[in-house]
């Protein structure tokens, strides 16, 4: 379990009112709308949601890395009271150093030519800064860091030579070596063996301790996100629908969104009962139902829901729910 | 009573002994787990009782018979498979209903309609008729996943074996599949075994479960048994790095300890080779002597059923707290 995290007023990473657009037939269809969260210095906050929540779309138009034909239409991406731009050569010029971003599959995103050492290198002089001379003691430091054992040897493996787990951990390495302020993780575990899974989580939330780090960690698995997360936002087509204190929100949910997933989710703690499923599919962007983008699958929802956007509503000491009815939602 | 069994089945690639020495028993209406993870050899094992893979020895036992290299379509039809990846496994340029009734000629099943035989298989996994003239493209995974359960239980399977069915999909889709599974059981008797690096899922829908490491069986037992008490400390280290809902057990005090479980590449690259002790005692927190002079056969907890490949297997209140 993470322990409480000091939040520094302003420092840290605040995304916005963030809204993200794709072509669709013609016109542009919102994947994310608008969507908001920070996380402080020392804090990991997660974003958990099924495919095409939006969640990843959300992750990467804060890393300014949208492909071309995705845009980010609307908000703001603050680090530590500075705001950066989603395009341009200045997007990616602000973010490097001080942004860094860790994905599920670290075999392709390590360069496979090149040690693992070099790739270090390469971060730690031409993004930290640091001469020539000071390239190989900080390589080394990094990859002990991240519990990599002999260092020396490891520095010079290349990415194929390692097992899943080493590649994560290489990959967490090179993105430590241009020494950010904040971590945005897409869904890092999610290959990974159980036993391995567990080792890369405790080294994300060492990590984030030990050197202060913004996290934001994007999941589809709810259990995962409860182990690294102090605080969680749920998403549902494109939005947040419910986000607060991550124990809060999985005990007692109060999003039949957020209640429905919790009800489908097989866990090891619960006995033989078969999980239940959410009733019907996930709306496609562009073709999203008026009002709550959930209500046609929601078991309470009425003709209300569809009337109006259902904005975010403070119920509880740091929760907030997109639902007309939430005080009628059952415990799990 | 129909029962799909592995007897001492041995399977190498190279140098890698990627199976040694696993016996494993699948009845009709039964549905037994097999978990492990990368490299353990559960697919491998999937293979060899499916007749995809060859094994260097051992036999595969069909009702008490041994089936041959080369199985009769009676043979073939009597064990189906389910793969993980429900976008991999159906052609996308078939109609669900051609490939269906096809697969209905092939069998010999074709008794009466064919289509109105695929609808029923259609209708036994949740799908709408209409399914019938779509292509895979118009389906999610959840439904492409039971499309596959349906072209398994065309060829009126007596057993089934899924290899990870629902690890690919998403959580609110998973639940749906489950059910299919478990209804397959209770409704026609099919025999599953169940192949996941999931214990969840194992244990959602198994009663019986085989642990994996290295090639080798570790552990073996009930469900419930092996889940609340585990005599093999990979079993242990397995149950306790599972994410939960609710924390509570402290994930390092047990994983940490034991570093990474060895994996069979670690094994031949950089670990030196195993000279006759427990495979599991270079990353064992309990590991004793003994453990690294003579490998640990699987044998009885206390008066078995249940077995367990550890020398301490007997005394768990005492050695892992």
């Amino acid at each position: 379990m993470t322990e409480p995290a000091s939040r520094s007023t302003g420092a840290g990473l605040q995304v916005q009112g963030l809204t993200v657009t794709v072509p669709a037939g013609g016109g542009r269809a919102e994947v994310v709308h608008d969507v908001s969260f920070d996380a402080g210095h020392g804090e990991a906050v997660g974003l958990v949601g099924e495919s095409g929540s939006g969640k990843s779309m959300t992750l990467r138009a804060t890393m300014a890395l949208l492909p071309r034909v995705v845009s980010a239409d609307a908000g703001t991406v603050v680090l530590d009271g500075q705001p950066l731009p989603f395009v341009g050569r200045r997007a990616r010029a602000l973010r490097r150093g001080r942004i860094a971003l860790v994905f599920q599959d670290a075999a392709s995103a390590l360069d496979p030519v090149r040690t693992v050492g070099a790739q270090i290198g390469e971060v730690a002089q031409h993004v930290a800064g640091l001469g020539r001379g000071e390239t190989r003691p900080r390589t080394l430091e990094l990859l002990e860091l991240v519990g990599i054992r002999d260092p020396a040897r490891r520095m010079r493996s290349y990415p194929h030579e390692l097992s899943g787990g080493m590649r994560q951990r290489a990959m967490l390495a090179v993105a430590l070596a241009a020494e950010p302020g904040a971590l945005l993780c897409d869904e890092p575990t999610t290959a990974l063996d159980v036993t391995v899974q567990a080792q890369v989580l405790e080294l994300i939330d060492e990590l984030r301790r030990r050197l202060s780090l913004a996290v934001v960690f994007v999941s589809h698995d709810l259990a995962v996100i409860r182990q690294v997360c102090e605080r969680v936002s749920v998403m549902y087509a494109g939005r947040i629908v419910e986000t607060g204190p991550t124990a809060v929100v999985l005990e007692r949910p109060r999003h039949p969104y957020t209640r429905g997933l919790l009800e489908a989710v097989v866990d090891l703690d619960r006995s033989r009962a078969m999980p239940e499923p959410i009733a019907g599919m996930v709306p496609e962007p562009g073709a999203l139902p008026p009002g709550c983008p959930f209500a046609p699958r929601c078991p309470l929802a009425g003709p209300e829901c569809s009337e109006a956007e259902i904005p975010l509503e403070a119920i509880d000491s740091g929760r907030q729910v997109a639902c007309l009815h939430h005080d009628l939602v059952p415990a799990p | 009573m129909t029962t799909l069994a592995a007897d001492q089945i041995t399977v190498s690639f190279g140098d890698l002994v990627a199976v040694d020495d696993v016996s494993l028993t699948v009845d009709a209406a039964a549905s037994v787990g097999l978990v492990g993870e990368s490299g353990s050899g559960k697919t491998t094992v999937a293979k060899v009782l499916c007749g995809l893979q060859r094994p260097d020895s051992g036999r595969v036992l069909f009702d008490g018979q041994m089936l041959p290299r080369r199985r009769s379509v009676a043979q073939r039809r009597a064990v189906q498979m389910v793969f993980q990846d429900p976008f991999g496994s159906l052609n996308p340029r078939r109609r669900i209903g051609s490939m269906l009734t096809e697969l209905l000629r092939v069998h010999g099943l074709s008794s009466g309609s064919e289509r109105a035989r695929a609808l029923e298989l259609l209708e036994l996994v949740g799908l709408p008729g209409a399914a019938l003239d779509r292509y895979p493209a118009a389906f999610s995974g959840g439904q492409r996943q039971r499309i596959a359960i349906a072209r398994a239980l065309a060829a009126e399977p007596r057993i089934v074996i899924a290899d990870e069915p629902v690890s690919a999909l998403d959580v609110s889709v998973q639940a749906t599949v489950l059910r299919v599974f478990a209804q397959l059981r209770s409704e026609l008797d099919i025999g599953l075994l169940l192949i996941s690096h999931n214990l969840a899922v194992i244990r959602v829908l198994c009663e019986t479960v085989a642990v994996m490491y290295l090639g080798r069986l570790v552990e073996t037992g009930t469900t419930a048994e092996l889940f609340e008490d585990p005599r093999h400390p990979y079993t242990r280290a397995l149950l306790a790095a599972v994410p939960r809902l609710r924390p509570s057990v402290d994930v390092a005090e047990v994983v940490g300890i034991g570093g990474v479980p060895a994996t069979p590449s670690q094994q031949t690259a950089s670990a030196p080779p195993l000279t006759g002790g427990c495979p599991y005692a270079p990353v064992c927190p309990l590991v004793q002597e003994v453990c690294r002079e003579r490998a640990p056969a699987l044998e009885p907890v206390g008066t078995g059923p249940r077995r367990a490949a550890c020398h301490f297997r007997d005394e768990p209140a005492r050695r892992m707290r």
